[in-house]
């Protein structure tokens, strides 16, 4: 069963999402309604908190990819604490080249 | 904008649908979310659409086309509401079964849309089908869009071209290859690095598309031996999913598309070796996987009675210039360029695209006329294998339109024959150095791809150290494979102690390179030939899965010097514009010398029309013609001769003098107007 929650704390310019579940081809349909050109307008800093996120489809993956070309116009985008099993898949078709990735 | 004719008229249980758009073939995502399905059938007389949750038995739900969906011989629909990450999709085709008409269809089969994008079913490599799914191949619908950051192919002017092939999983399966995905397309992509250190600039992959490589899978002496190289399509195209560590979750698309792009970040071509010539569904014994299902008698070359013609000698041949076959071809061609960037292809056994309906050659075939001439295809590489298992051999005599390259066949048995010590293919060898002008004369040196060794036959070095080819571990009792192999051992059948034979063998690898490297036409090397990786004299390597196959990396390290060797005679082909000139160009220009020249023991001297087994050729650079400044005289020798021979140098104008640069052997130049050459050994020279 798809499932993402998606928790948005925005701090002046600053926009951080907290993300918990998958992201599927279903559930990228909600995540994109939150991360797109006009709810990120203003927004300099974008973070992604993807800790408890156990898996990332190829649609959910797009959607990071059209987040940060919208914050490559405008200011950064960081993901946090994604699980190395997922990072590895970015790795593999190098959408990871053009991204941040911390971990706490 | 929502489109008017995207909006759904039709429903069945959850799923909405409408009559779709013909083009493109294939199924196709929609931006509103419906995907369209299009597929053409001459002699159906009916369709359905089969939808699949992954990896489920049972179809989830069919869809028949209703008369009104299908233009022509094609039908079309648009449905809506797929969650295209969780579905397979396939076809039912109703219509006459008649073998002896050569009519097979079965309602009860379900088929693999010929332009599905990705194919599920043999995502991990290796991992064993079901044989109880009646359904083994399965379309995948794919996001066609990808972030190339401004690529495209990189048009490198084919004359430089240094060609590399190589095996996407032999290239890095090894546990030594060092690379974090072993034997995928990402784990290539790690090893870029080393490849643009060799400095070869484009490579050649064995075939990618989907193929199935437990198709004549058995196993043997506890080993299982597989469909490897891949010479056999299921889908032409789809990416080979088991190529890809991200293929589980349905991203191998978007991997090859990183492999490419980082190859081109890299100034690396990247070529893809093709099989249209047959499909994976063999013979009337094989299995229904799509064509035979859905228009057998328009996919494939039959007899009058219905039965497969086998010019491919895998059971049943393309009918390549129908014009359905035509389109599906270039369809694909086009859609690996435009979609994949890809930089060209290597058509295997591609006379076969030159054969009619009843399978005779013809003169001007129109798919090879249409592949030269296409637009999107405008700036691509196209190489020919040009003979097939039917008994046409076409070196020269290929249809090119002035677009066509071929693999040199004539080229390879020369070189192997002459280094062997055949002083008799002397003067043969002369034309081949000057880019075989006696067999494309009327074109350009570019139409000659150069090679001693490919992926089929012996290894370099196993071609110096193997008289016959020992291919027991397929499990045909070494039936299978080539026994022309123009090979020799230098004095003991494998593995040896004895440090001459060893030296001999080096310096032979060394010889070929040599004259490899300083030949016009386009080189082409076979991957661990630089660092004199091993088969084991197993010269048909097809269905090793095995170290017998995989590159081994601890030979870089123990023939470093080998491989310092090939990267020096790569390095000096890509600074001297005149060695890969597409012009047979060999007058006189103002370095006041032929641009091209051959010579004996001693300068000018030599009988082009005599056997013999010592000769050296030279290059007179033109600077000002090849805009590199100064000019440079460059002097290859050939020693193939068993004995020492003394070399008289030409004399170059004032100011220059000869310097070794390479020398396969150890001979002592001094500066003087002769070189000492030993037994079996080239050197270069350059005076600059």
């Amino acid at each position: 069963m798809s499932e993402l929650n998606i928790e948005e704390k925005k701090n002046g310019k600053e926009l951080i999402v907290s993300l918990s579940g998958r992201i599927d081809t279903i559930t990228s349909i909600h995540f994109s309604e939150v991360i797109n050109e006009k709810t990120l307008q203003g927004i300099t800093s974008l973070i992604l908190e993807m800790k408890d996120v156990s898996y990332v489809s190829s649609a959910g993956l797009r959607v990071l990819i059209l987040a940060q070309q919208i914050m490559d116009q405008q200011g950064t985008m960081v993901i946090k604490n994604l699980s190395p099993d997922i990072k590895e898949v970015f790795d593999d078709v190098g959408f990871s080249d053009f991204m941040t990735f911390e971990n706490d | 904008m929502k489109l008017i004719d995207t909006f759904p008229t039709n429903k069945i249980g959850n799923l909405s649908y409408r009559v779709g758009r013909v083009f493109p073939f294939g199924a196709t995502l929609d931006s509103e979310n419906g995907v369209n399905f299009s597929i053409y059938s001459k002699e159906a007389t009916g369709c359905t659409l089969v939808l699949f949750h992954h990896g489920q038995d049972e179809p989830w739900i069919e869809i028949p086309f209703p008369e009104e969906f299908r233009i022509g011989n094609v039908y079309t629909m648009m449905v809506f509401g797929i969650d295209i990450e969780t579905t397979e999709y396939g076809y039912r085709f109703d219509g006459p079964y008649d073998p002896a008409k050569g009519l097979l269809y079965d309602k009860n089969k379900i088929l693999l849309d010929p332009y599905a994008k990705s194919i599920s079913g043999r995502t991990i490599w290796g991992k064993p089908p079901k044989d109880s799914n009646p359904f083994q191949h399965r379309g995948q619908i794919v996001c066609e869009d990808y972030l190339w950051n401004g690529d495209k192919p990189l048009e490198i002017d084919s004359s430089k071209l240094i060609i590399y092939e190589l095996h996407v999983r032999s290239f890095t399966a090894n546990p030594n290859s060092g690379v974090r995905r072993k034997g995928t397309f990402a784990g290539l992509t790690e090893k870029i690095p080393y490849l643009k250190d060799l400095g070869v600039n484009c490579v050649e992959l064995m075939p990618i598309f989907e193929f199935d490589e437990f198709e004549n899978s058995r196993e043997y002496n506890g080993h299982p031996l597989y469909n490897y190289w891949g010479y056999s399509t299921v889908g032409f195209f789809a990416p080979k999913a088991g190529y890809a560590a991200s293929a589980p979750f349905g991203m191998e698309v978007d991997e090859l598309k990183n492999l490419i792009k980082q190859f081109h970040l890299n100034g690396i071509e990247v070529v893809l070796d093709v099989v249209f010539n047959h499909t994976a569904e063999g013979n009337e014994n094989g299995p229904y996987i799509s064509y035979r299902g859905i228009d057998n008698r328009t996919y494939y070359l039959l007899t009058p009675e219905g039965y497969y013609y086998n010019f491919s000698g895998c059971g049943n041949t393309m009918n390549c210039n129908n014009p359905v076959v035509r389109n599906v071809v270039l369809d694909c061609l086009r859609y690996w360029v435009s979609s994949f960037h890809v930089d060209g292809f290597r058509f295997d056994l591609a006379s076969i695209l030159s054969r009619d309906k009843t399978g005779a050659p013809m003169m001007n075939p129109p798919l090879l006329d249409s592949i030269a001439n296409d637009s999107v295809l405008g700036k691509t590489l196209l190489i020919a294998e040009a003979w097939d298992a039917g008994g046409l051999y076409q070196i020269g005599t290929f249809r090119s339109w002035g677009k066509w390259a071929e693999w040199n066949g004539k080229y390879r048995d020369c070189v192997r024959k002459f280094i062997k010590g055949s002083a008799e293919n002397a003067p043969e060898l002369y034309w081949r150095i000057r880019g075989s002008s006696d067999i494309y004369g009327n074109g350009n040196s570019e139409a000659s791809i150069n090679f001693i060794t490919c992926h089929d036959g012996f290894t370099l070095y196993d071609l110096v150290s193997y008289n016959d080819k020992h291919n027991e571990a397929n499990g045909e009792e070494n039936r299978d494979g080539n026994n022309d192999n123009d090979s020799w051992n230098c004095g003991q059948e494998g593995e040896t102690n004895d440090k001459n034979i060893i030296e001999l063998r080096k310096r032979q690898m060394k010889n070929m390179l040599t004259i490899l490297l300083t030949s016009r036409g386009i080189p082409m090397l076979l991957s661990g030939d630089e660092f004199a990786n091993t088969q084991y004299g197993n010269n048909n390597a097809y269905c090793q899965d095995s170290e017998l196959s995989w590159i081994d990396w601890s030979f870089l390290e123990k023939n470093k010097e080998l491989f310092k060797y090939v990267k020096k005679l790569i390095s000096l082909r890509k600074k001297h514009p005149a060695l890969c000139t597409n012009a047979f160009d060999e007058g006189y220009n103002s370095t006041g010398y032929p641009e091209f020249s051959l010579h004996g023991l001693s300068p000018w001297q030599l009988d082009e029309c005599a056997p013999g087994l010592a000769f050296a050729y030279m290059y007179a650079e033109d600077g000002e013609k090849y805009k590199t400044g100064k000019s440079t005289f460059i002097y290859i020798v050939v020693n193939a001769h068993w004995e020492d021979h003394d070399f008289g140098l030409p004399i170059v104008p004032e100011g220059y003098k000869w310097k070794i640069y390479v020398d396969s052997g150890d001979s002592k130049y001094n500066g003087s107007e002769y070189i000492h050459m030993c037994p079996r050994s080239t050197a270069i020279l350059i005076a600059q």
